[in-house]
């Protein structure tokens, strides 16, 4: 992640943050859809929400865009409450899932929909479509009717659409969920260069987590309406704070086991039915000696033999997986998944794991009743209805 | 917008108490009126009749249209399918009245059928006895009501997967069985739809008894329309109508009481004859049980709609003055010579003012009602569309004499102008629906990607959504002109001393055969199927609607 994106939070006096939630919920009737939500996302940042279908992204973007009201908390962009702004009087653009673009017009009509409500000259319109729509690799679509295009075309429409009212932030949700694997692995890589070379404000929903490393800045984590950890795509990968977390991105191996001592970063533990090792700990997790917690450790973080062994268990499987292979080992009943080489001789039967030292990380038991928000780097955490004024 | 909506439809609903306060004439209500319909036989024999028609006519109508609507779901494919449902929806279109006509030239006294015998020497008097009355009532009413118990069925058929009905096949149940078993349940409602509607409205069908029912063919709507428009006694004729409606429903409700009761009884039946027919049919050969029966029956039933307006089109080009075999030679003179028939020409004017106004006035009321109905969610949504469908529920006598007892209560001169208010309550609702159907098939969030690029409300209405409807409120109000200018069994009541082409054609008919009749009924059927075509055209547009706009 580029330095320079947290300046302006990092340091100065009292920066006016670009854009800022706090306490933000809402309710559709008995449904408490969004819990109290505090972010603040900087200038130029590729911002991912990201979560389970039914958490709470689109309705917190909506409520972004204008489109939902909160049912309580504020929005303030650049230190003013938007609470009272219609959707039209918002400088954002929004990106839909479902691209919404307008049947009845051309590409370029589409695309200068929103330059014409601004009431641009026609110079200038016919100017900046041409722009925009290089930008997006569509330079001849322009008077296409939009019906006739696939659908990685329209996509790009609909980006173009948004991307030249030049708003502070763009809103995309979900942008490339309907378009199979390798469209939506070439436009990943258009989105990220075009947002790099813009400079402009993403907002990007999606519940694919490869796609929210590869693309953010930043990433919040949400769950059930929650956002459970916001941070660097690294940092949530390597430093999950909740099992949650841990499972969501990436593959995690999730070990019951007992807190021996706990410092302020890691934390000694034992496994059960294994043995002890010191594992890092995140955030304000509350870990207490003997109480039970959760041992999260990647199979990269693994290894089979070494100095220390930790765990003993039976090679069950061996997936061969290219760049490494994977062992599949079982370890009183639980299949323990490690990382190993592709060189030489592939491990057999019974075995000793090993910790790669300094990785893996201790939970609490319970991660959904700890809710964990920790505001980008500030290293700030806030409970579940702390004021953030 | 709602109550613009509402509005009329809730003072039709009062008009229709007020009758009954209307009844006692005098100051307080009375039952004088009932007491006066149920103490004469005749009218409880008639009633009774009617009734009996009325059920017969639906269950003939639905048995018919479950056969079509099956050949036309699952049996015929593609072209076929298409063609079958156009012939459907066009008979269903081309103009009630002179689909009653066509049988009346066919079956009355002088009509085709008794000529051809009397020249064939089989009989030598007028069969009338046979031709004119409640069966030639029935015939008439089963062919001019088909198409729409037809289309109520196969959209009821359209939920079915196809593949429900492979599987069938798949697991050895004959096309008997799958149709009877499979298909059947699966479009009940459909099919309680289509014979509740057709019960409706044929038994309050005024227009076909008087046109093929004869002396003998008598019907409680043309009791009705007598009793209000040629004794001008509008108590007498709400009481009957009135009296009539109570019965008719509680036939519905019996007969609905009785299916609900004899469901369970009905399906061990159907089980047990199931389990003997896949004994006996074990004998019968492969090629014979592999037959589709449904095919051929659909065929004939195409041609039962068809044929008879073939009859209308044939003779409006025969010289000769009378109808019959052999065909005479051809003219167009009959086209000109109904044209110059006294009345023609105000009641053509008379057409197209009311027509007009009903569009411009049913456009104006629906497209608000549409919105309002696709923004209403949950209960009141259904609610609200419900309301809408209100119009067509009613019979058109009741609708009539509603309308007509509240103008004559309200002082108002009976004419073009409450005929206008009447087709507006019906080509309202329908623009609201094609509207709303429109609305939502669209996806919402092209009104919100506007928003969200600056647009304000009404910018939004103006450039996003008024072009995406337009060519469904156009096709609505094509299809409201068509329905406007095809009116009849309302209308009736309701044009006073005024006059519109379906009422003075049903006046000239009335009064005997002519071939100029024909000619006028072409041009009817002609006019209503064009401009049909045309809002079929417009409206399936709208699906796929690329459009143009360079920059
Ligand atoms: N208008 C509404 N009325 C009632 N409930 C709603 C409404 N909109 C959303 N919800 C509910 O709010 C919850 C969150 O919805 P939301 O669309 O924000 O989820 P999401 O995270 O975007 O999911 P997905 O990944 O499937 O798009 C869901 O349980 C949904 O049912
Ligand atoms: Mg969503």
């Amino acid at each position: 992640m580029p330095g320079g994106i947290h300046a302006t939070t990092a340091d100065g006096p009292a920066p006016i943050p670009f854009l800022r939630l706090s306490g933000v919920t809402k309710r559709f009737d008995e449904t408490q859809v969004l819990r109290s939500t505090d972010l603040e996302i900087a200038q130029g940042e590729f911002f991912t929400l990201l979560g389970p279908s039914g958490c709470g992204k689109t309705t917190l973007l909506r409520i972004l865009s204008g489109f939902e009201s909160a049912s309580s908390g504020e929005v303030r962009f650049r230190g003013k409450d938007l609470g009272r702004t219609p959707a039209e009087r918002r400088p954002f653009n929004m990106v839909f899932q479902s691209y919404a673009l307008f049947p009845h017009m051309s590409v370029a009509g589409n695309v200068a929909y929103g330059l014409r409500t601004k009431g641009a000259g026609r110079e200038e319109i016919r100017e900046r479509v041409r722009g925009i729509l290089e930008l997006v690799h569509l330079p001849d679509a322009g008077p296409r009717p939009v019906s006739e295009l696939s659908g990685g075309q329209q996509q790009r429409v609909a980006l173009a659409r948004a991307l030249v009212n030049e708003p502070e932030m763009l809103l995309l949700d979900e942008p490339l969920g309907a378009l199979d694997l390798k469209l939506r692995k070439f436009l990943q890589d258009e989105l990220r260069s075009i947002q790099r070379r813009l400079g402009t404000t993403f907002i990007y929903v999606t519940h694919d987590q490869e796609e929210a490393l590869a693309m953010s800045h930043r990433i919040a984590l949400m769950n059930a309406g929650e956002v459970v950890q916001v941070g660097g795509p690294r940092e949530i990968y390597e430093q999950p704070q909740s099992r949650f977390v841990a499972e969501f991105i990436g593959e995690a191996n999730v070990l019951a086991c007992k807190v021996l001592a706990a410092g302020r970063n890691e934390a000694e533990v034992v496994l059960d039915g294994g043995g002890a090792c010191t594992l890092r700990k995140y955030g304000d997790a509350r870990l207490v000696p003997t109480d039970p917690a959760l041992a999260v450790v990647r199979p990269e973080h693994l290894q089979i033999g070494g100095a220390e062994p930790l765990l003993k268990g039976v090679v069950r499987q061996n997936v061969f997986l290219g760049t490494h292979c994977r062992y599949d080992v079982e370890v009183d009943g639980q299949i323990v998944r490690v990382a190993g080489s592709t060189a030489g001789a592939p491990a057999e039967g019974a075995v000793e794991i090993c910790l790669v030292p300094g990785r893996g990380v201790v939970v609490p038991d319970e991660p959904a009743s700890a809710v964990v928000q920790q505001a980008g780097r500030q290293g700030g955490s806030a409970a579940e209805d702390a004021d953030d004024a | 917008m709602l109550v613009v909506l509402a509005g009329p439809l809730a003072l039709l609903i009062t008009y229709a108490f007020r009758e009954s306060n209307f009844l006692g004439v005098g100051p307080g209500p009375t039952l004088e009126q009932f007491k006066a319909v149920f103490e004469q036989s005749a009218n409880v024999k008639i009633m009774l009749r009617t009734l009996g028609i009325g059920l017969a006519v639906a269950t003939a109508c639905t048995a018919m249209a479950f056969v079509l609507a099956y050949a036309i779901r699952f049996r015929l494919h593609g072209r076929r399918a298409a063609i079958a449902l156009g012939i459907v929806v066009a008979a269903g279109i081309a103009s009630f009245l002179v689909r009653v006509y066509a049988w009346g030239t066919i079956l009355g006294t002088n009509g085709l059928l008794n000529s051809a015998l009397q020249d064939l020497s089989l009989v030598n008097h007028p069969l009338g006895f046979l031709f004119f009355g409640y069966f030639s009532i029935g015939v008439t009413m089963a062919y001019v009501y088909l198409p729409i118990a037809t289309l109520l069925v196969v959209s009821a058929m359209q939920e079915i997967d196809p593949r429900d009905v492979e599987a069938s096949h798949d697991l050895g149940a004959g096309r008997w069985r799958t149709a009877l078993r499979v298909v059947a349940p699966q479009a009940r409602g459909g099919i309680a739809v289509a014979f509740a509607f057709t019960a409706v409205l044929a038994s309050s069908d005024y227009v076909t008894p008087l046109l093929v029912g004869g002396a003998r063919g008598l019907m409680v709507g043309a009791l009705v329309q007598e009793d209000a428009l040629v004794n001008g006694n509008y108590p007498a004729s709400a009481a009957l109508a009135f009296s009539f409606l109570a019965l008719l429903v509680l036939a519905l409700a019996t007969i609905a009481l009785l299916v609900r009761l004899c469901r369970r009884p009905a399906a061990a039946l159907a089980r047990l004859v199931d389990r003997h027919a896949t004994r006996l049919t074990r004998w019968v050969p492969d090629a014979i049980a592999g037959r589709s029966l449904s095919r051929p029956a659909a065929l004939l039933l195409l041609a039962y709609l068809i044929l008879p307006t073939l009859v209308v089109v044939v003779f409006s080009f025969n010289s000769a003055s009378t109808i019959g075999l052999p065909f005479k030679g051809f003219t167009l003179h009959w086209y000109p010579s109904i044209t110059e028939r006294l009345g023609f020409g105000e009641a053509l004017e008379g057409s197209i003012q009311v027509a007009l106004t009903a569009v411009v006035v049913g456009v104006l009321i629906g497209v608000p009602a549409a919105f309002a109905i696709n923004r209403a969610t949950g209960r009141l949504g259904s609610g609200l569309s419900a309301l809408v469908y209100l119009p067509y529920a009613i019979p058109g006598v009741l609708l009539g004499i509603a309308i007509l007892t509240a103008a004559d209560q309200l002082g108002l001169q009976l004419g073009r102008g409450v005929t206008s208010l009447v087709h507006v309550l019906l080509v309202a609702p329908l623009v609201a629906l094609v509207v709303s159907a429109r609305l939502t098939g669209m996806d919402p969030r092209i009104f919100e990607a506007a928003r969200d690029m600056g647009a304000s409300p009404a910018r939004v209405l103006r450039t996003v959504t008024l072009p995406l409807i337009m060519p469904a409120v156009i096709g609505a109000a094509l299809i409201g002109a068509a329905y406007s200018l095809d009116e009849i069994l309302a209308t009736n009541f309701t044009i006073g001393t005024s006059s519109t082409i379906p009422v003075w054609l049903f006046g000239q008919a009335r009064r005997g055969f002519n071939p100029g009749i024909n000619a006028l009924g072409v041009m009817m059927m002609a006019g209503t199927l064009l401009i049909f075509l045309i809002a079929a055209v417009l409206l399936r547009r709208t699906l796929i609607n690329p459009g143009r706009e360079p920059v």
